[in-house]
């Protein structure tokens, strides 16, 4: 039996796909955080940071693709295609991703000199405002497939 | 009154229409009660994992971690509170009166509570004795793991609303 049919089915992978969520908004959040120079990793470097959080934002990632593509191949045609949240997601999605690799190729780059410092550089903060946004963003467009 | 009569009261409220007639308010009201189960789960999952003895907070003493952490938690109860209680009241007699899934949240959410208060008043006030210990007493670790198990329960059982 298909995703689709099975309302236990579609139910545990949407349950799934919420510790995803966790797992990366969290662990980015964190990081975020420590790169605004405010949480409780702050006086943490942020090289520290990024090498023991990063891990869980990728198993949350990798966790969130597979079953949102799960999720996905269940309704595509039916309610995805039609939904405006859906592509306002996918939009948002590669822009996540762009604001991290632009910020790990500048001014991650010169992380040496501003590991332990009291206050980050002006990149590293508005790379973590655009995470922060960009994620809160992808969540309540996640959110509104469900009814837009 | 019973508690039927309280979700037929609840969903006839201001609130309860506010949010069942606005097309918006719900799936926004809905998303930060997501982005509330981040911050909860992240919070109360980094103390969970300072209990255990592992985790980035692992060298710190607990008390200090759980000074930190705890106004995050209370804050992500709150805003949980107040988001799940306007979602509730939009649907609370034709939907979660009917629903095992928002009974069984609601225990668990007890629970996690209980487990909560009992730890505070037992593993928590011999702290200092324990503070820096590379070795987290066994008691630490059972309210740990249960704290854990707990929320993952939660979860599941909300989004089973939906459903059951």
């Amino acid at each position: 039996m298909g995703i689709r049919d099975s309302d236990w089915l579609f139910y545990f992978i949407e349950s799934i796909h919420v510790f995803g969520i966790v797992m990366l908004v969290g662990a980015a959040g964190l990081i975020d955080l420590r790169l605004l120079g405010v949480g409780i990793l702050r006086d943490r470097p942020v090289s520290e940071v990024a090498r023991r959080l990063l891990p869980w934002a990728w198993l949350g990632f990798g966790v969130l693709f597979a079953t949102g593509a799960l999720l996905f191949v269940s309704e595509a045609a039916t309610k995805l295609y039609v939904s405006p949240s859906f592509y306002v997601k996918m939009a948002l999605i590669p822009l996540a991703g762009l604001n991290a690799a632009v910020f790990q190729f500048t001014v991650y780059r010169r992380i040496a000199k501003w590991d332990s410092a009291p206050v980050t550089p002006t990149g590293a903060k508005v790379a973590a405002w655009l995470s922060l946004t960009l994620w809160a963003g992808i969540v309540f467009a996640g959110r509104g497939i469900a009814y837009y | 009154m019973s508690f039927l009569a309280f979700c037929q009261w609840i969903e006839a409220s201001r609130l309860g229409a506010g949010v069942r007639n606005s097309i918006w308010v719900f799936p926004v009201v809905e998303s930060i009660h997501i982005l509330g189960i981040v911050l909860l789960i992240v919070t109360a999952a980094l103390l969970d994992l300072r209990l255990l003895g592992a985790g980035i907070l692992r060298r710190r003493p607990v008390s200090e971690v759980a000074a930190q952490l705890l106004p995050w938690i209370w804050g992500a109860v709150a805003l949980m509170v107040i988001t799940g209680v306007a979602l509730f009241a939009s649907e609370a007699a034709s939907k979660c009166y009917d629903s095992r899934a928002f009974y069984v949240k609601m225990a668990l959410i007890a629970a996690a509570l209980v487990n909560l208060i009992v730890s505070h008043f037992t593993v928590y006030r011999h702290v200092a004795a324990w503070n820096v210990a590379p070795v987290t007493p066994i008691g630490a670790k059972l309210t740990a793991c249960l704290s854990l198990a707990i929320w993952v329960g939660v979860v599941f059982a909300g989004r089973g609303i939906a459903y059951f």
